[in-house]
């Protein structure tokens, strides 16, 4: 009996050194709870399904998750196109599955609030985070071509951290125009500030947020970890709000990189 | 209301219980009040302040988002109802209102009033509001609304216990005070009644338990034991008084009671005054004892009475009374003071026995006494007058006459005469023991000397009779003790003469005196090898007329006083007489006196100093007498005179000093040896020779007369023989006058005092020995009582007041009476006269005295 306990302590001691510890990046696009909440269950599926742990983890503000990416602090992360470009250069992230739906995004104004003020040089502007790509990049990059706003050189804006903070800026009157992506928008939970708020433009489609992978991640954990992703649950795709999830390579982000170059969006 | 002990304790209690439980309640609910309010504060002011901290930062970047989740997490804080999170320009940026709770109005409108505690449809809210500061600049406004109530719920609701609990605690401590006070009340009534029943003498059962342990329980227990002592103590008074109206009965029988107030008025009389006063009851009460006083009664002893009693002392007397009728009676009385709480005499009581015919017996008694008194003194007198020229001129004519066939009818006749003053003495002796007026004269004395002596008086009579006669005197005897030797003598010569009485010819009679250091005891034993005393006898032969039986008397002669009168002065001696007797055997009577020693008043006689070192051989037969030779042998070592030689050979003995037995052939050989020789013999000694040196040491064999003799061998050169002569060669000088009227007497001292070599005149009575003395001067006055004109004691009394003024040494007066009595010694005394001489003079005596006053 002895020897076959021993044998059990000796696999699990074993289990645990070879087990590794696989850090999972999220780039926080909502409140860190609201985050947790949607990715920790996610990471327990991949922890399940490949049999390594998998952890989850992100910053308080997209800034700072972005810096942690650009260090290589993940081996594998959900990084918005934007960051996938810049950590892709520093640290040779590779893209390799991300949700079907490309990604788009879009302004929101409150309800009753003048169209007009989308252009309007005074109108104050919130956006999750300089580099969030849709929420930011993208609608920037709109808001100079269709309405000649440069929110640059007008320096109004804010950076609220997240989208869900955009949207209730904009819904309490803080902001006027504010930038986000479809997907939060949808999943904003606060029916009274969904009524409260509406979209006002959209931007063309983009490649959506990537699941990368570091260079010198583990290939056998690269692989495990894709799989599980590519046939995680439905339930789980769903409080993600993606369809569906494909295999994709690097040349997908290449209108991405096309467009920072536009915007002069270097990595800083 | 409040007079009762039950309802004092309830109110009491009850009061202290309120005091106490308002001041508790004051205290607690203030504390209470000030702690909630405290800790709500501190809440409120912590969760403000932690939330404030948790959105600085996200309020800075305007992330709403993060602060709707801070403030989300903080709406969880139990008692949060309402946050608002406003920038610099109003815009509430996060806010959070807890459903159903405040309306959103009410809470902006308590705000805008600025209202820190609303009550609000029975809910208590407190408002709390301030600036967020970052870096001194304000980025916002934090508006919080908590829900106090339930903390006041609880506060209330602990008050509410409290005074639950208080007025619980009151009606509880009340009932249980009021059945405690019940109880107790209880108690005491029935202790109460269980008082008064006792007071009133009723029986009643107190209940009690043995085994309680509580304050009521004992306090039970002690009152049945109370009354059980009580009931007791009833019982003993009820006998006490029963006994006591039985002593008053059989008083009232016996003696003459009456009573008297504190101020000596007669308040109560017995039957028995009544009989022998002869006044009725009524005659006397209201009166003092003035009414039954003895004219014939000094008045002061009256006083001396009242002075006694008053001062609360018993006043107890014999004294004469006179009744109704003027006879007379006497009374014993005892009056006795009774004193009342305080201490004060509240009445005498007086108790008579009537003790007339008492009083007349020893009266009677006392005039008897007095009669036989001078009776015996008048015949001593008459006997011993006669008796003093019998003894006188017999002794004279002792000295005068040689024919030794009248020599010995001469003895014959100092010897009955001696005999005849023997008896005379004894019954002298014998009457003052019975009149109680035997006197020990104490005085110091030497005991070796004075018993060695008295010890010789028989060595003559133990001659003739052919009895061996010993005496150990012991030489270590203190030379200085204090006793009657006179006395101490009279014993030892009764003894003594018992002995010689008693002993046939040819055994042995030997005296031992010995003295205890240790006990201060000194011992003289007598025995005899005579016939003995029956065991029988020995029970009675010291009483009074006693003799071993009537053939004693018969035989041996005797008035059977002689070991009476030593008993009894032995007795006034504080010693102890012992007999030990066997019949055909002998006898030895002892006595054991305790005399102390005193200082010496001259060197004792012992062994000169070159004494010590010569040697002292005996020369000794087998047939010779053992006991004689060993008695000596004990006074060489007890004189620690140790070198002794025995069984020494008559020629060839080197000895300084020889000790022998003569039996006709040893003398020569011991007068060869040229050296001091001592002969131990009977009385004479045909031999002795002070030239030839040596002397005779002869029966009874005493200490006294070996020293001497010793000292004699080998005298030192200052010292000089301590025995005194009492040859009559000794001669005085000075000139006596004689009182006396007797014309026999008269001669007789003539005789002796021509003896002496003095000069004397006589006179025939008191008086002419006054007139004699106012004429001439005269050394010594020898003194009659008896005489016709004046008596002895009326011309001392003249003689002293003659010579009173003139200043000159008084004449020495000497009694020279057959008035022997002690008190006839006391007057001589008391009238002035310095010595006293007893009738039939004793030469040696009369020596003493001549040799005390003259030169």
């Amino acid at each position: 009996m002895k020897y076959i306990l021993s044998a059990l302590s000796l696999c699990y001691l074993t289990t645990s050194l070879l087990q590794a510890d696989i850090i999972m990046g999220v780039v926080p696009q909502q409140s860190p709870l609201k985050l947790l909440k949607v990715w920790k269950p996610v990471a327990d599926h991949l922890s399940k399904k490949t049999g390594e742990k998998v952890t989850f983890k992100t910053e308080k503000s997209i800034e700072k998750f972005a810096q942690a990416l650009y260090n290589g602090a993940y081996d594998f992360a959900y990084v918005n196109p934007h960051q996938y470009i810049i950590a892709h250069q520093k640290q040779g992230y590779l893209a390799k599955i991300r949700a079907e739906k490309n990604i788009r995004g879009i302004l929101v104004m409150k309800y009753g609030t003048d169209i007009k003020k989308l252009k309007d040089k005074n109108a104050r502007y919130l956006f999750p985070s300089p580099t969030a790509f849709a929420a930011t990049l993208l609608t920037k990059y709109d808001l100079i071509q269709r309405y000649n706003v440069s929110i640059e050189t007008l320096n109004n804006a804010h950076y609220v951290n997240s989208h869900d903070s955009v949207y209730k800026g904009i819904s309490r009157g803080v902001g006027d125009v504010g930038g986000g992506i479809e997907r939060t928008f949808r999943n904003i939970s606060d029916s009274k500030l969904k009524n409260d708020i509406h979209i006002v433009h959209v931007t063309p489609a983009y490649p959506s947020h990537p699941f990368v992978f570091k260079a010198d991640m583990n290939e056998r954990h690269k692989e495990a970890i894709g799989d599980a992703l590519l046939n995680i649950p439905k339930s789980l795709l769903n409080t993600l709000s993606i369809k569906k999830l494909k295999k994709i390579n690097h040349s997908e982000y290449d209108s991405v990189q096309a467009l920072m170059l536009k915007l002069q969006i270097t990595s800083k | 209301m409040l007079t009762s002990l039950k309802s004092k304790f309830i109110v009491s209690f009850v009061s202290i219980e309120i005091i106490f439980f308002a001041l508790i309640i004051a205290l607690n609910f203030n504390s209470l009040h000030t702690a909630s309010q405290t800790l709500t504060n501190e809440k409120v002011q912590a969760s403000s302040e932690l939330l404030v901290e948790l959105i600085k930062t996200p309020l800075i970047v305007l992330d709403l988002a993060t602060i709707d989740d801070a403030i989300k997490s903080f709406s969880k804080i139990k008692g949060v109802i309402a946050v608002e999170v406003i920038d610099n320009d109003g815009r509430t940026l996060s806010s959070y209102l807890k459903k159903d709770s405040l309306l959103p109005q009410s809470f902006q409108r308590h705000l805008q009033e600025g209202r820190q505690r609303v009550r609000y449809d029975k809910q208590s809210y407190r408002f709390h509001g301030f600036d967020i500061i970052v870096e001194d600049e304000k980025i916002g406004h934090i508006n919080f609304a908590f829900n106090t109530t339930k903390t006041n719920i609880i506060i209330q609701d602990n008050e509410n216990l409290t005074y639950f609990l208080t007025v619980l605690a009151l009606i509880i401590g009340f009932l249980v005070a009021y059945l405690i006070g019940y109880r107790l009340e209880q108690s005491l009534k029935q202790l109460t009644t269980i008082a008064q029943h006792v007071a009133n003498d009723e029986q009643v059962k107190i209940p009690h338990n043995i085994n309680s342990k509580n304050e009521m329980g004992e306090l039970f227990k002690a009152m049945h034991t109370m009354q059980e002592h009580i009931s007791q103590r009833t019982q003993n008074l009820n006998h006490s008084i029963n006994d006591l109206q039985q002593f008053i009965k059989a008083l009232d029988h016996s003696a003459i009671v009456s009573k008297t107030d504190a101020k000596g008025v007669i308040t109560y009389v017995n039957s028995r005054f009544c009989e022998t006063s002869g006044y009725s009851e009524d005659e006397l009460i209201g009166k003092t004892h003035r009414i039954i006083r003895h004219p014939d009664i000094d008045a002061g002893f009256f006083t001396e009475l009242w002075k006694t009693i008053s001062s609360k002392h018993v006043f107890q007397a014999i004294f004469l009374n006179r009744n109704k009728k003027g006879g007379d009676y006497y009374v014993d009385a005892s009056i006795v003071p009774l004193l009342d709480n305080d201490g004060n005499i509240s009445q005498y009581i007086a108790i008579r026995y009537e003790v007339t015919d008492l009083i007349n017996a020893r009266n009677k008694a006392l005039a008897a006494q007095k009669a036989k008194g001078e009776f015996l003194s008048n015949m001593s007198h008459e006997i011993r007058t006669p008796m003093n020229a019998i003894l006188g001129f017999a002794q004279i004519l002792q000295k005068n006459i040689t024919d030794e066939k009248n020599l010995s009818y001469l003895n014959l006749i100092e010897g009955s005469s001696q005999t005849l003053l023997h008896i005379i003495n004894e019954i002298l002796d014998f009457s003052k023991i019975e009149s109680g007026k035997l006197v020990i004269d104490t005085h110091p004395f030497d005991p070796l000397f004075e018993l060695s002596q008295a010890s010789k008086f028989f060595m003559i009579g133990a001659r003739d009779k052919s009895i061996r006669y010993l005496a150990y005197i012991d030489p270590t005897l203190p030379p200085c003790i204090e006793g009657d030797l006179t006395r101490i003598k009279q014993i030892m010569f009764n003894f003594l003469s018992n002995a010689f009485k008693f002993t046939p010819e040819n055994k042995t009679i030997r005296i031992d005196v010995t003295y205890l250091k240790e006990e201060e005891t000194l011992h003289i034993a007598i025995k005899d090898e005579g016939i003995g005393i029956s065991q029988e006898a020995q029970h009675k032969i010291f009483n009074t007329f006693e003799q071993e039986d009537s053939s004693t008397t018969r035989k041996f002669g005797g008035t059977g006083l002689g070991l009476a009168i030593s008993s009894k002065l032995t007795e006034l001696m504080g010693g102890e007489i012992k007999l030990e007797s066997t019949q055909g055997e002998g006898s030895t009577f002892s006595v054991s006196l305790p005399l102390s020693t005193c200082p010496v008043l001259e060197k004792p006689l012992t062994p000169n100093q070159n004494l010590r070192e010569r040697s002292i051989g005996f020369i000794t037969a087998k047939e010779h007498d053992e006991e004689i030779i060993q008695l000596i042998k004990q006074y060489l070592k007890t004189l620690r005179l140790t070198k002794i030689n025995d069984n020494v050979d008559p020629e060839n003995s080197k000895d300084d000093i020889i000790v022998f037995i003569p039996d006709g052939s040893i003398e020569k050989k011991v007068k060869a040896l040229h050296v001091p020789a001592l002969a131990l013999l009977p009385v004479e000694c045909d031999l002795c020779n002070e030239a030839q040196k040596i002397a005779p040491l002869v029966a009874p064999y005493t200490a006294l007369d070996l020293i001497n003799a010793l000292n004699s061998f080998y005298p030192e050169s200052t010292k000089s023989s301590d025995e005194e002569s009492i040859s009559s060669t000794t001669t005085f000088t000075g000139t006596v006058l004689v009182a006396e009227d007797n014309k026999t007497n008269q001669l007789l001292i003539q005789i002796l005092l021509d003896e002496y070599g003095l000069t004397y005149t006589f006179a025939n009575d008191g008086l002419e020995a006054v007139e004699a003395l106012k004429s001439s001067r005269y050394d010594l006055i020898l003194m009659d009582e008896n005489m016709p004109n004046m008596t002895g004691v009326q011309a001392v009394g003249k003689i002293r007041e003659y010579e009173k003024p003139m200043q000159c040494r008084p004449t020495p007066i000497v009694a020279l009476t057959a008035n022997v009595m002690e008190e006839d010694k006391k007057r001589f005394s008391d009238a002035g006269m310095n010595d006293f001489l007893a009738k039939p003079i004793d030469t040696v005596e009369l020596e003493r005295v001549l040799k005390r006053f003259l030169a």
